[in-house]
């Protein structure tokens, strides 16, 4: 088949003057090699995939404002779905761990533990290809080079919106494994305001890899400061008369979760909201005295509140603030 | 010196490449090189008329004094010449209250305990650095007069972990923490490590 392909000149020429296991060998590494016809949507699949499949370990830096802060993530899968732990590298050298059931925090230097029930069932997003066209709808991608990022090489994916609704931003892919070497969000004006980048990284094959306990072995004098988090957390039934009537295109809704408030008979209701890319959450409860309403930011985060009878009503996302503001005015309560 | 002020221009530059992975190891490691680049930072912004218009400096005192009263005792690395704030207590710190009963769902006010808390010890660290032998060092090593060494390290705290919000509110800041928090930990879009890290972030001491 490959004799054939009009993309590949020459390998008849060389099948002639070549001995055919060798013309096979090349064959075959020609194909097993990252395609470079591939289109951006197929980097950010692969992406995904990598992202959630592979086991690895490495440093990066977070950028935001003026801040760099130090970090370092081991990622692995295994038959009980994926693992990860995060630790700081600046300061108090505070743990996160978190697998598919328990999220732990440790504080080493106070000696405390926190552990509580996960929430995320993958670390990273599926792709499946109606997301994708759905998603080139709302963005262009587009691949725009190649450069090395920790000493690897990456093709770098620019991923633009054609709304105002949703900012950009822009993958390092590592171009032999997929995995996201570098990810910068950029705002409106196309300025970067927060960034995440590999300074080193190890992949971890078979069974080559730490072994990560969200219940790790601590020394006596460490005290639990909460193990799981009992009634409070529990989810309760939604409160469908809540809608959203003016969402911007591509966003649907994820989920919706209703959860009592500790030592309150009232409840607060989440409801997020991700057009597969970016992503926000509407938080209703019942306002009090100090509830008011407008718009806060922090880096590429922002949030509006809204009051609406004697509900507080936030968005809040990494979206502009023209989002949270338009989807926080859009709920309406309309029961039944 | 040369190389390394070089390197930090480019991150300032946005022109990291695996060429600076290096000093980008370096710099998270060591808080003297962070303080030369926030400065770089701040030089920059003058220099583009990027400043807001007023810097809450205030912000910073207060902070500090609060610190210092409820504190008290049981916080003595706030000054100590190392900078390290950890030693204090959890149960100590007054913002760890008002956190700890949050009304949102326990696992988030319990991360938003653990992420947000910190605020509070980089201000501590700050003015140690401004203050202490440490800043004989960062004036060393930057070779550069630090007489605005306190306001830099405020601009950067309030930018960094403090919501910009049009009423100025502490409860609202710690709602706004446990939101996002909730948020983080119940959506899943594709941004990469940034929304851990984000998370993560909070409670990076310098």
């Amino acid at each position: 088949m490959h004799r054939n392909n009009p993309q590949i000149p020459g390998l008849a020429a060389l099948a002639e003057r070549w001995p055919q296991p060798a013309v096979l060998l090349l064959l075959a590494s020609l194909t097993s090699a990252p395609a470079i016809a591939d289109t951006a949507m197929d980097w950010v699949q692969k992406m995904s995939d990598a992202m959630r499949n592979l086991s690895y370990q490495g440093n990066f830096v977070y950028m935001h404002d003026n801040r760099l802060e130090g970090m370092q993530i081991i990622h692995y899968r295994d038959s009980s779905g994926e693992k990860e732990r995060l630790v700081s590298l600046n300061g108090e050298a505070r743990e996160v761990i978190r697998d598919n059931q328990n999220l732990t925090c440790i504080w080493p230097s106070s000696r405390k533990v926190i552990v509580d029930v996960s929430r995320k069932n993958s670390f990273s997003p599926i792709f499946i290809p109606e997301d994708i066209a759905r998603l080139e709808k709302f963005y262009r991608m587009e691949l725009i080079g190649k450069d090395r990022v920790a000493n690897m090489q990456t093709v770098i994916v620019h991923i633009d919106p054609r709304d105002k609704y949703r900012y950009g931003m822009k993958f390092w892919i590592n171009e032999s494994n997929g995995l996201l070497m570098k990810s910068s969000m950029l705002d409106e004006q196309g300025r970067v305001v927060e960034e995440v980048m590999f300074t080193s990284l190890k992949l971890f094959q078979g069974d080559d890899r730490p072994v990560i306990d969200t219940m790790p072995p601590l020394e006596d004098d460490y005290t639990m400061l909460r193990y799981h988090s009992g009634d409070s957390s529990r989810s309760f039934a939604a409160d469908n008369a809540w809608q959203l009537n003016a969402v911007p295109g591509g966003f649907w809704r994820e989920s919706v979760l209703r959860r009592k408030l500790p030592d309150s008979e009232d409840f607060v209701q989440q409801m997020v909201y991700t057009d597969g890319l970016a992503s926000l959450s509407v938080f209703i409860e019942k306002k009090n005295e100090l509830t008011q309403s407008g718009l806060s930011t922090m880096g590429a985060v922002n949030a509006f509140i809204r009051i609406l009878d004697d509900h507080s009503v936030t968005a809040i996302g990494e979206v502009p603030a023209v989002t949270v503001q338009q989807i926080a005015e859009s709920v309406i309560y309309q029961p039944n | 010196m040369k190389q390394e002020d070089e390197k930090l221009s480019m991150l300032l530059d946005d022109q990291v490449d695996a060429d600076a992975a290096e000093v980008l190891d370096e710099v998270v490691a060591d808080v003297n090189l962070q303080y030369r680049l926030r400065r770089y930072q701040m030089i920059g912004e003058v220099m583009r008329n990027e400043l807001p218009p007023a810097i809450d400096t205030g912000f910073h005192q207060n902070v500090m004094a609060k610190i210092r009263a409820e504190a008290g005792a049981a916080a003595p690395s706030v000054d100590s010449p190392s900078g390290r704030a950890e030693s204090i207590p959890l149960a100590a710190r007054s913002w760890f209250r008002p956190l700890a009963g949050l009304a949102v769902a326990a696992s988030v006010a319990v991360v938003t305990v653990a992420l947000w808390q910190p605020l509070q010890q980089q201000e501590g660290v700050a003015e140690t650095l401004a203050s202490g032998e440490d800043q004989q060092t960062v004036d060393k090593l930057a070779g550069q007069p630090v007489s605005r060494a306190v306001t830099v390290s405020t601009r950067v705290q309030h930018d960094g972990t403090h919501w910009i919000t049009e009423n100025e509110s502490p409860v609202l800041q710690q709602k706004l923490n446990a939101y996002l928090v909730n948020h983080t930990e119940y959506s899943n879009s594709m941004q990469g490590l940034i929304p851990q890290a984000r998370v993560a972030g909070f409670d990076a001491q310098e």
